[in-house]
């Protein structure tokens, strides 16, 4: 015996499954490329106003103004496909999957023989995970298959010659030119495809056909495609209380590791990468994913990353649920190189940079990256990629020119004397003073689609009492953004009276690209 | 201190600037900036325009073009003199018809041979000294410095520097200095202008984001740095300059050296070559005389007297080359047997009826001869040619190619623009808007870019994006800036431009989309500006329908000519008042179906009324009421001056055509021919209202100074003003009416040959080919369906009236196929399916879509019997196989329902010969009154119709009311739908394909139609359908 599981508008159910708002409204999915596909699926509301897969989302909203579209979300259907195999699996080792939303279960070495009653638990246990499923039960896996189409939520096809006689032939899911060409010649049931001399089809729509027919008649024997196991390593617990101290999480994830670890192991991986969710009491979640840095199996290591993280962790809502999920890796054998020293124990720097995280918040470390933008001093943390950290790595060519700028985060507030617009002085926590010489405005802005716009004004400022600095203007308010570090070699020897020594160094200040400071002219 | 700009792009670079001509012109003015050179990248797509703004605002247009070379680089180039325009034009032309569409590059070494003439810039950041400078190539740039200088000449190039308020620059301006000082060049200051205004800056944004199939959230610094490349003042300029006032004052020497404009182009039409001994003054005379004498056989003294009169002025103007050029080309159409027939003003002319260009008679029809030509007039007379459209007329387009060579023929452009749903699918895409999105905007657009009743904010709304979206306001401002900026270069559908010299020295010429077609950079309006002159070769799908079915009668043995058909004919004029007119021309939308019945033409001037009078003009000037009215004697008919009976006395005191205005502003505010001549060009521009407003100013100046009365004076300003949207001209409307009348008049007395051409010439009009099939069963012509024992290629009359359709309907048959179908039949009739599959050998898709409707009839059983054979393959060589096949089987399929037919013949053919698809789900419908019973309820009776649309109008004229038409098996129901309706329906109404429509019956004045007040899809999903034509 087979059995079938089918979650019926797969894609829709997976992006509602956390939307029970939704459940009982109008509601349809469709592809990004809705213009080409039309709507994916419909819910049954949706479907009472008529709405229809295939159809325009326009011609939709006509036939049902409050429908709600959404568009699919493939995440959401990985964790739902995901959902499906583990329960599959929990009741025979021997599952097939070759569709998303479906799989078929070897049921031969089953003891319980209380087919309808197994099907019953099949459908209350994915509906603990938030999933509508269909279970139908038959001699081979095809008529299981079809059973699942036609369950409400469960059937155990006892007669197949009846069974199949009435179905709609397209329920085989026959090519499409296959099943065009049986509409134009009436045949719209199975019943009406065995009528057919199975021979003289053959001849003319080729084997495929035939295999049809024999599917339609309920010959087919086939053994699964038996699905590997998931190589996606989870341990899940839901909580009987909300908890709001960390040793309870601690606790479990110790054992966790112990599990995964072991898991690990046996085929010969290692952990790559973990990633810890907290279901919370409102709904919500918190989700953090650590990067191995060094990746392994050793549960001390793989638990100090995770307790790091916790020790600092405060959230506003207690947990309800812990799930850990490890993304294996094939064990890492490398050589230092002679002239190279990459980090000793990525692991330990990962841990270093993990309490760092605990300290300032995540957000305050990492790698710098800068963003494709012209707004000024604008970059972006990025998580280290520890073996991508070479000596030397050249800087983007528009950052290298000019003076390094040390830039004042946040920038400091400053008060600049203007007359007919030119600036005279500045006081400032930073800068104060006369302003010998002052190169500006450069003008930058963007964003002006959006509520956050921006736009800067600034210029570069030379000091009488030395100092060279970068102001930016907003409206009235002035602000210090930095100061530039003025190397010996680009000012030269400190300018003679008379020479406009601010001058000088700002006519350096902008022309010179850095290469020019490494070997100055001359 | 001035300045002078002479480096800006316009929005006519397509996506590489931001501002029309006309807003660049508008703001220099502003500006105080005398003069300004618009540079638009490889062309001159924008100087036309540019030029004519100039001269309103007293500013001076100097021309130039930034050329890409084939290094990638840009280099601006201004025009000096008039050898140096030749040469631009020469050298882009050169360019552009060697290279592809979107790459066709200036080569480096062919600059110096086209270099006289014209003043070359180093260029923005594109160009070349400034890209080797930001490659840190000092030795690259005075290179590029020194090829320009080999070039152009040493006195012929500057040093380009601008100032964008951007860091590093200063690092380039430096160098750009020594370079100038190395190489002992001026140095010049552009603001490379890319805007006219800072919050343009914004499109210019976007259409970076086109370019580069990026959206802005995406673009990064593809953007601009800021919003500093608009125009700027003299003052701004030279304070942002003020380290370099030479670069500044160099800006106006150099103005003053580019001394061409526009008007010095130098173009003249060809000379016609005349017999010795004949000047083409004298040779037209002859050929006109010839030509009267054929139509008149005895001029009477009135026509010789116009004749006279119109030879001389023609003389006098120097266009009797024109004349006989045209007159050639009609000669080559006669002579090709290609229907041809001049329209427009040449109708007014007698010697263009002499010379066999247009169709009616001026002297008889009394047409004013003014509205062609007068001797004030300042540009070329309109003579235009319907030609049947498709093959016959690109023969004739070729033939002017042909004679004229690729360099001295062209098509006019047609500048394709930013309307509603492209502005709005480029700025949702750069906006970063989810596709589905987009596409629903796209498709509430459901009437074209007629003005509708939905509002931009609610339609982004229902779209999905609602007003409180962080980028709705984005949207909406984007949109009101991109709407009608140039997008792309398109072809006018018919406008040439021909010239005596090269017209690539006139106008850069680059290739068409379409092979052998060459096509100017300037669209119609531009050319007619600067007096370039165009002949219009138009094709008319039914000048095409007419022509074949006219060879068709004629093959029949019943053939006539279009002339000798009688005007005055009973049962023609009968079918144009019950208004059955679907399938002729002009007399078929649904608004001019609701007037045929008021209007009730008995003679042939009422169609010419009937044309003319649908049109927006008269529509929106409330017109067409009064002129019913007074038609029926509901009014009397009154003029608004007694000094105007004689001018508006044919349309009963309703000014109803163009030259009826032109006559009124003559006589009541005493416009001369010149003004008179403005008021036309300003009728026949859609480019702007400006042209307008400027007109009635003077036209309520002249009426003043005529002391007419203010209530008087409105009204004809308010008559006016409504021509300005579209009027006919009458003689334009008398050609059409010619058309118009002759396709009824077919319509009634040679139904299966005119359904046969109006089948074979689709798309066209109004209806699709699945209503003009239900028509002609209407009119009692039989239609048979596609057989491959009796089907030609195209649609053909049978002897016994029946029309039978061909293999061009079949979907998925080429060409190839059908004709070696129709070879092998030629060859030896089928014998069999088999024998038909053997040696027709066409694809299994098409021989599955042949055998499903049903054209395998006489050699199966029944469609389903074709079914099952055809999926057999037939190899010729193996005998016992072929034996085999012809042993009669039992056959497992059952033949097909009604329903299964009509399904088959929408899918296989878009139509059906069988029955109507509400015929077969009439008893699912029962209350549904049928079409045909509709005359039979009471006025005023709650009722519903409801069948297949097969047309959706919205007429922009309508204040958002639509008119939808429903089929049935007894015929069409329409439906008026006021826009709260239609805007609570809308999609219900765009996208059902059947629809019931619930309302009040409504008879007025011969017209029926239900005011709908529910509207409901009718979902039959068992049933396909024909796509409707909508929303014309």
């Amino acid at each position: 015996m087979f059995a079938a599981v089918l979650l019926p508008n797969f894609r829709l159910q997976a992006a509602l499954r956390f939307r029970e708002e939704l459940h009982e409204k109008p509601v349809a999915i469709s592809d990004e490329d809705e213009a080409k596909t039309g709507l994916l699926e419909v819910s049954e509301a949706a479907e009472r106003m008529g709405v229809r897969p295939g159809i325009s989302s326009p011609q939709a909203l006509a036939r049902c103004p409050q429908l709600t579209l959404l568009t699919r979300s493939r995440p959401q259907e990985r964790a739902a496909q995901a959902a499906l195999l583990e329960i599959a699996t929990a009741f025979s080792p021997a599952v097939e999957a070759t569709a998303d939303g479906y799989c078929t279960v070897s049921l031969q070495a089953s003891r319980d023989k209380d087919w309808p009653a197994l099907a019953g638990r099949m459908v209350e246990a994915l509906a603990a995970l938030r999933l509508s499923a269909q279970v139908g039960l038959g001699p081979n896996p095809d008529l299981a298959f079809l059973a699942a189409r036609h369950a409400r939520p469960t059937l155990v096809v006892q007669s197949p010659g009846a069974f199949l006689a009435r179905l709609a032939i397209h329920e085989l899911d026959p090519p499409p030119e296959l099943l065009a060409v049986l509409q134009d010649w009436g045949i719209h049931h199975l019943g009406q495809l065995t009528s057919l001399p199975r021979g003289e089809l053959m001849d003319r729509l080729g084997p495929e056909a035939a295999r049809l027919w024999e599917r339609a008649a309920g010959r087919t024997e086939r053994p699964l495609r038996l699905v590997q196991p998931t190589e996606e390593f989870v341990e899940a617990y839901e909580f009987e209380r909300e908890i709001d101290t960390v040793e309870p999480v601690l606790f479990l994830l110790r054992r966790f590791l112990d599990q995964l670890a072991l898991r690990l192991g046996n085929v010969g991986r290692v952990a790559g990468r973990m990633t810890l969710t907290l279901a919370l009491a409102n709904g919500g979640a918190h989700e953090r994913s650590f990067t191995v840095p060094s990746p392994t199996a050793a549960v001390d290591v793989l638990f100090r990353i995770v307790h790091t993280h916790l020790e600092g962790l405060r959230l506003e809502h207690c947990a309800t649920g812990l799930q850990l999920r490890i993304e294996p890796a094939l064990a890492e054998r490398q050589q230092f190189q002679l002239f190279e020293s990459p980090l000793r124990d990525p692991n330990r720097f990962g841990e270093t940079l993990g309490r760092l995280a605990a300290l300032v918040g995540p957000e305050q470390v990492g790698a710098v990256e800068a963003l494709d933008t012209h707004q000024p001093g604008i970059l972006r943390l990025q998580p280290p990629r520890f073996h991508e950290i070479t000596r030397g790595a050249p800087l983007a060519d528009d950052l290298a020119v000019g003076l390094p700028l040390l830039r004042y985060r946040p920038a400091v507030s400053a008060q600049v004397h203007l007359v007919l617009h030119r600036l005279i002085s500045i006081v400032s926590e930073k800068a104060r003073g006369a302003i010998r010489e002052a190169l500006g405005p450069f003008r930058a802005s963007g964003g002006w689609w959006e509520s956050d716009r921006w736009a800067t004004e600034e210029w570069d400022i030379a000091l009488e009492s030395g100092g060279l600095y970068r102001l930016a203007r907003a409206g009235h308010e002035w602000r210090v953004e930095g100061s530039y570090d003025v190397p010996a070699v680009a000012g030269g020897e400190p300018a003679a009276a008379g020479e406009e020594p601010g001058h000088a160094a700002l006519q350096n200040l902008i022309p010179l690209p850095l290469a020019d400071l490494k070997s100055p002219p001359g | 201190m001035q300045y002078i700009e002479l480096h800006a792009r316009s929005a006519c670079s397509f996506l590489r600037g931001a501002s029309q001509p006309e807003k660049l012109v508008h703001r220099a003015a502003k500006l105080g900036i005398p003069a300004m050179a618009i540079c638009d990248r490889d062309g001159v797509y924008g100087s036309a325009r540019h030029f004519t703004a100039a001269r309103k605002h007293g500013g001076r247009a100097i021309v130039g073009a930034e050329l890409t070379m084939d290094d990638g680089s840009v280099v601006p180039v201004l025009v000096a003199e008039r050898e140096g325009y030749r040469n631009l034009c020469q050298l882009i032309t050169r360019a552009k018809l060697r290279g592809t569409k979107t790459h066709a590059p200036v080569r480096w070494e062919e600059l110096a041979e086209f270099a006289a003439g014209l003043v070359a810039l180093t260029g923005d950041e594109e160009g070349p000294v400034r890209r080797a400078l930001a490659r840190n190539d000092g030795d690259g740039a005075m290179a590029s410095v020194r090829r320009l200088t080999a070039a152009f000449g040493e006195k012929n190039v500057y040093l380009e520097i601008q100032r964008h308020l951007r860091r590093g620059e200063e690092r380039e301006n430096d160098a750009l200095r020594d370079l100038a000082s190395a190489a002992k060049l001026p140095l010049l200051a552009t603001n490379g202008v890319l805007h006219a205004t800072r919050a343009e800056r914004a499109v210019l944004d976007v259409f970076t984001c086109v370019r580069h199939h990026t959206h802005l959230d995406a673009a990064g610094r593809l953007l601009s740095l800021n919003d500093e490349r608009h125009l700027k003042s003299a003052k701004r300029m030279a304070a942002l300059f003020a380290d370099a006032p030479e670069a500044i004052a160099n800006t106006v020497r150099l103005a003053d050296r580019l001394g061409f404009v526009l008007t010095d182009l130098g173009y003249s039409f060809p000379r016609y070559p005349v017999p010795d001994g004949e000047t083409m003054d004298s040779h037209l005379r002859k050929v006109a005389m010839a030509g009267a004498i054929r139509r008149y056989t005895r001029p009477g003294p009135d026509v010789l007297a116009q004749l006279e009169k119109e030879l001389a002025l023609i003389e006098k103007l120097k266009f009797s080359g024109y004349f006989l050029i045209v007159w050639d080309l009609v000669n080559f159409c006669k002579q090709e047997n290609i229907m041809v027939q001049g329209r427009g003003s040449a109708a007014n002319s007698v010697v263009c009826y002499c010379l066999g260009i247009t169709a009616c008679d001026p002297i008889a029809g009394k047409l004013l001869f003014e509205r062609f030509l007068t001797e004030n007039r300042k540009s070329w007379p309109d003579i235009d040619l319907d030609l049947p459209s498709g093959d016959r007329r690109e023969r004739v387009i070729q033939e002017v190619y042909r004679r004229y060579g690729k360099h001295g023929a062209a098509m006019t452009a047609n500048v394709i623009t930013f309307r509603g749903r492209s502005a709005m699918r480029e700025i949702g895409k750069a906006l970063n808007f989810a596709p589905d999105v987009i596409n629903r905007f796209s498709r509430l657009f459901a009437s074209g870019d007629f003005p509708h009743t939905l509002e931009l904010d609610s339609q982004l709304k229902q779209a999905g994006i609602p007003v409180n979206h962080p980028r709705t306001a984005a949207a909406l401002d984007l949109y009101g800036r991109i709407y009608g900026l140039p997008r792309h270069l398109g072809q006018h559908s018919g406008g040439m431009i021909i010239c005596q010299e090269k017209l690539s020295g006139i106008v850069p010429l680059e290739n068409a989309s379409m092979p052998g077609r060459v096509v100017a950079q300037w669209d119609k309006d531009d050319c007619d500006d600067l007096g370039i002159i165009k002949v219009d070769l138009l094709g008319l799908g039914m000048m095409s329908v007419m022509q074949d079915s006219l060879e068709m009668c004629k093959a029949r043995g019943r053939g006539i000519e279009l002339a000798d058909i009688p005007m005055d004919d009973e049962p023609t004029y009968d079918l144009l008042c019950r208004a059955d007119t679907i399938g002729t021309f002009q007399v078929e939308s649904r608004a001019q179906m609701a007037t045929l019945p008021r209007l009730l033409p008995r003679k042939f001037y009422d169609v010419v009324v009937e044309v003319a009078i649908i049109r927006p003009g008269p529509i929106q000037g409330g017109l067409v009421n009064p002129y019913l009215a007074r038609r029926t004697g509901k009014e009397p008919v009154e003029y608004l001056d007694q000094r105007l009976e004689e001018v508006l006395e044919r349309t009963l005191g309703v000014p109803l055509f163009q030259e009826q205005l032109l006559k009124i502003a003559m006589v009541m505010a005493d416009f001369t021919g010149s003004e008179a001549e403005d008021l036309r060009r300003a009728l026949s521009f859609h480019r702007s209202h400006e042209r307008m407003d400027e007109v009635c100013v003077k036209l309520r100046e002249g009426l003043a100074r005529k002391q007419v009365p203010a209530e008087k004076a409105e009204r004809i300003v308010q008559s006016v003003q409504s021509f300005a949207v579209y009027g006919f001209p009458e003689s334009h409307a008398i050609s059409f009416a010619l058309i118009a009348y002759a396709s009824c008049w077919m319509k009634v007395h040679r139904a299966p040959e005119f359904y046969a051409g109006l089948l074979n010439n689709q798309p066209m009009g109004f209806y699709s080919p699945s209503t003009l099939v239900e028509d002609a069963r209407r009119h009692g012509v039989r239609i048979r369906p596609v057989s491959v024992i009796e089907s030609d290629w195209l649609c053909t009359v049978g002897g016994d009236d029946s029309l039978r359709l061909g293999l061009c309907y079949v979907r998925g048959l080429v060409r190839a196929d059908g004709e070696r179908i129709l070879g092998e039949r030629r060859r030896a009739p089928f014998a069999s399916l088999a024998d038909f599959q053997v040696r027709a050998a066409i694809p299994k898709a098409a021989l599955r879509t042949l055998a499903k409707i049903g054209a395998f009839k006489g050699l199966s059983e029944h469609r389903r019997a074709a079914q099952w054979q055809v999926e057999i393959a037939r190899d010729p060589e193996d005998l016992f196989a072929y034996a085999q096949a012809q042993a009669a089987r039992a056959l497992p399929l059952q033949p097909m329902n009604p329903l299964e037919r009509v399904r088959a013949d929408y899918t296989g053919t878009t139509l059906t010969t069988g029955p109507h698809p509400m015929a077969i789900i009439r008893e699912r419908v029962p209350h549904l009154w049928r079409a045909a019973e509709l005359i039979h309820a009471p006025n005023g009776a709650p009722l519903s119709i409801g069948g297949m649309v097969i047309c959706r109008q919205r007429p922009g004229t309508a204040k958002g009311v639509v008119f939808i038409s429903v089929e049935d098996e007894t015929g069409v129901a329409n439906a008026i739908v006021y826009a709260k309706l239609f805007e609570e329906r809308r999609l219900c109404i765009s996208e059902e394909p059947f629809l019931q429509i619930d309302g009040t019956l409504q008879h007025a004045e011969g017209v029926t139609h239900v005011m709908a007040e529910r509207i409901l899809p009718l979902l039959f999903e068992d049933l396909a359908t024909p796509a409707s034509h909508d929303f014309h």
